[in-house]
């Protein structure tokens, strides 16, 4: 017997500091959360600091990322065969604590320098960066 | 039945923290989650790292959106630390403070963080409702379409037949609890309504009207519970958990007489015998029974031998079941007038005995000296009964 | 002291604020089992059939291959009139997503006969075919009822199309 999941569509807010961060990459700004009672800076932004579970309410803006880990992907979520296979890494930024998982441009490899490349329309999403490329 | 069980150390409450409730919160899990549990530590004056082991509960994923949803709303809260996630449906909500009376009771843990969390508003579209179609039988009961309130008019209908109750009667435990509420920081659906309001409301599902039905919401609860030796430790006023119970009835709900909770009967009876009470009527000062609709708190309160069955109504006519009365019940406000997010509205209930037993229940203080509380949900297909028994 | 507020959202501040979105394409396929394959066959020739325990002579309808009161193997097939009784009925005014039906629909739990005591019983929830009125006042409830069968059956609850009055009280 047959059943669909009767949700038609589930809808994520962000929460206040992550709907901040989310606003900045719009606006075509990368950055991080800094916890003002340990001054660690973190990624993804969260109203609480993962080291010392303070409230956290400031971003700052993040430079160049490192590729510290990377995969090429060939088949797609359904397990069809891509066209172009991808490349997915986890990118690390400088006394930051956590990262990102995006996409990396085919000519990056592991421990290369990188920058967001944004899209120019943008929506506030982090599909608002399509790729890092090398920097 | 009486239950083997091998408590090595009394339990004490000695914090608690609610978010907001609201039908929509900006905040994620995580965040919601964190904020409670915060709160709770606060009043405690403990911090995450004094933190032994952490024991949640939340409703089914498929309200937040996220099928691990345990451990992610835990991150900020439960990391590097044991932590089980407890699930028993609409029972869920004091069930996580049962469960984590025996992390302490049985000397596993010292200081236990409890926590319960709900965003029932990310399953967006059509409504929240739609992640209750999945709760019905996939093959003899889903087929008929059915919503979910059709279980509760059922269970309303047959009650009301059952104990010649009237909808007029049963429309007064809306009209307590909503006006409670109007003292409850956190309320979401507070208001000063009268009987009339609630039978010219919307009709849902006959005999179901609009204000006979808590609201879906967005919260989050937490509650700090240790060993006596540290409560001792922590506060002059510590809160005892005494007695613990639950119990499970059949999925099979078209097979037995819904007029009478027998499921929550027992869990009362597990409950009552650890906390050593006789006498329920005498002996409960003042009670949160679980009121997801208005009938179900009466039901409930039958079913934890508050009052004798089908009495519920008439003492509640009386007045005996407000603030100033002599068994004040949902003094909170309720699901009814606190709001619904299911796990974490099980511990608001479970969090306002604690207030009340403390004294700290400010404008909701109910008049008479409290010494004993009782907090109670039920869940799932009518089947679920959880208790928890609390002293001064 | 930490700063314990959260930010709620009214429907315009929702819709304003930056939110991500998934669709879940799940489909689910249910294998029925034995018990429920053989009660689905019955149903397609127009008949209840349940399973009777051989200890406290309860009549599973739905059937099961347990008992869940003793706890034993079910191997008994009985037939069961497709008569009972109304144990309690609501008139649906919603359907399943939240809007309004236009027509108003009559469901209930039929307490069906050849078993049971005062607590449990063998029972379906299903459509019964009466008037709004009838459950208002509460006549229906206790009121004898008989399966209207579908004359196109393929093996499902709907086999049944709902129940209806054989005689009021």
């Amino acid at each position: 017997m047959e059943v669909r999941m009767e949700i038609e569509a589930y809808e994520y807010t962000a929460g206040p500091l992550g709907d901040r961060w989310l606003n900045e990459i719009k606006q075509g700004r990368l950055t991080a959360a800094k916890c003002p009672s340990c001054n660690t800076i973190f990624l993804p932004p969260k109203l609480y600091c993962p080291k010392c579970r303070s409230r956290v309410v400031d971003l700052i803006q993040l430079g160049k990322g490192k590729v510290e880990y990377m995969i090429t992907v060939g088949v797609d979520d359904e397990g069809k065969e891509l066209d172009h296979p991808a490349k997915v890494a986890i990118i690390r930024f400088p006394n930051t604590f956590g990262g990102l998982v995006h996409y990396v441009s085919d000519d990056v490899e592991e421990g290369d320098e990188v920058l967001p490349e944004f899209r120019e329309e943008r929506r506030g999403s982090i599909t608002d960066i399509v790729r890092f490329r090398k920097a | 039945m009486r239950p083997n069980i091998n408590v090595k150390n009394r339990v004490a409450v000695v914090g608690a923290g609610l978010t907001l409730f609201r039908r929509r919160l900006m905040e994620t899990p995580q965040e919601l989650s964190w904020i409670a549990a915060r709160q709770a530590l606060d009043q405690a004056g403990l911090d995450f790292n004094d933190i032994d082991c952490v024991v949640s509960g939340s409703a089914p994923d498929a309200f937040d959106g996220v099928h691990m949803k345990g451990e992610y709303y835990v991150e900020g809260v439960a990391n590097g630390k044991p932590h089980v996630r407890v699930f028993v449906g609409g029972g869920t909500g004091v069930f996580v403070p049962v469960a984590a009376w025996w992390h302490v009771a049985s000397g596993l843990c010292r200081k236990v963080l409890v926590l319960a969390e709900e965003k029932m508003s990310s399953a967006s579209r059509p409504h929240p409702q739609a992640v209750f179609k999945h709760i019905w039988d996939p093959l003899v009961e889903k087929p008929l379409n059915p919503n979910l309130i059709w279980i509760f008019a059922m269970e309303m209908h047959r009650y009301m037949y059952r104990c010649g109750v009237r909808k007029e009667d049963i429309a007064l435990v809306s009209v307590k609890n909503k006006r409670n509420a109007l003292d409850h920081p956190s309320a979401q659906a507070a208001a000063k309504i009268t009987v009339d309001d609630v039978l010219n409301s919307e009709m849902l599902v006959y005999p179901v009207n609009r204000l006979d039905v808590s609201p879906v919401s967005d919260g989050a609860g937490a509650m700090v519970m240790v060993s006596e030796e540290w409560a001792n430790r922590l506060t002059d006023n510590p809160i005892w958990v005494e007695g613990v119970g639950f119990n499970l009835d059949s999925t099979n709900w078209t097979n037995r007489d819904l007029g009478y909770p027998v499921y929550l009967k027992r869990a009362a009876e597990m409950a009552y015998r650890l906390a050593g009470i006789e006498n329920p009527m005498k002996e409960i000062d003042v009670a949160e029974p679980y009121d997801p609709f208005d009938y179900k708190e009466l039901h409930h309160m039958e079913g934890l031998g508050l009052c004798p069955p089908c009495k519920a109504a008439e003492v509640t006519k009386e007045g005996l079941t407000q603030r100033d009365g002599d068994l004040p019940t949902s003094p909170s406000g309720g699901l009814l007038g606190v709001g619904n997010p299911i796990a974490a509205a099980g511990i608001m209930k479970a969090i306002e005995i604690f207030w009340q037993l403390r004294g700290e229940a400010g404008a909701r203080q109910v008049k008479k000296d409290v010494v004993t509380g009782l907090a109670q949900a039920w869940g799932d297909l009518m089947q679920v009964g959880t208790v928890v028994v609390m002293r001064r | 002291m930490t700063d314990f507020k959260v930010t709620p959202l009214s429907e315009d501040s929702f819709r304003n604020a930056i939110r991500e979105s998934t669709s879940p394409r799940a489909v689910y396929d249910m294998a029925p089992g034995e018990a429920y394959t053989k009660f689905f066959e019955g149903l397609r020739e127009g008949k209840i059939l349940g399973t009777k325990c051989p200890s406290c002579g309860l009549v599973h309808v739905p059937p099961k291959v347990y008992c869940q009161y003793c706890y034993l193997p079910l191997t008994q097939w009985v037939e069961v009139k497709d008569e009972g009784f109304v144990e309690t009925a609501v008139v649906v005014y919603i359907a399943a997503e939240r809007e309004r039906l236009e027509k108003p629909e009559v469901v209930g739990v039929i307490r069906l006969e050849g078993s049971g005591d005062r607590y449990r019983y063998p029972g379906l929830m299903h459509r019964i075919c009466t008037e709004p009125e009838e459950v208002k006042s509460s006549r229906i409830m206790g009121v004898k009822v008989k399966a209207r069968w579908a004359t196109e059956r393929k093996g499902s609850i709907n086999d049944i199309e709902c129940f209806e009055v054989v005689s009021w009280k």
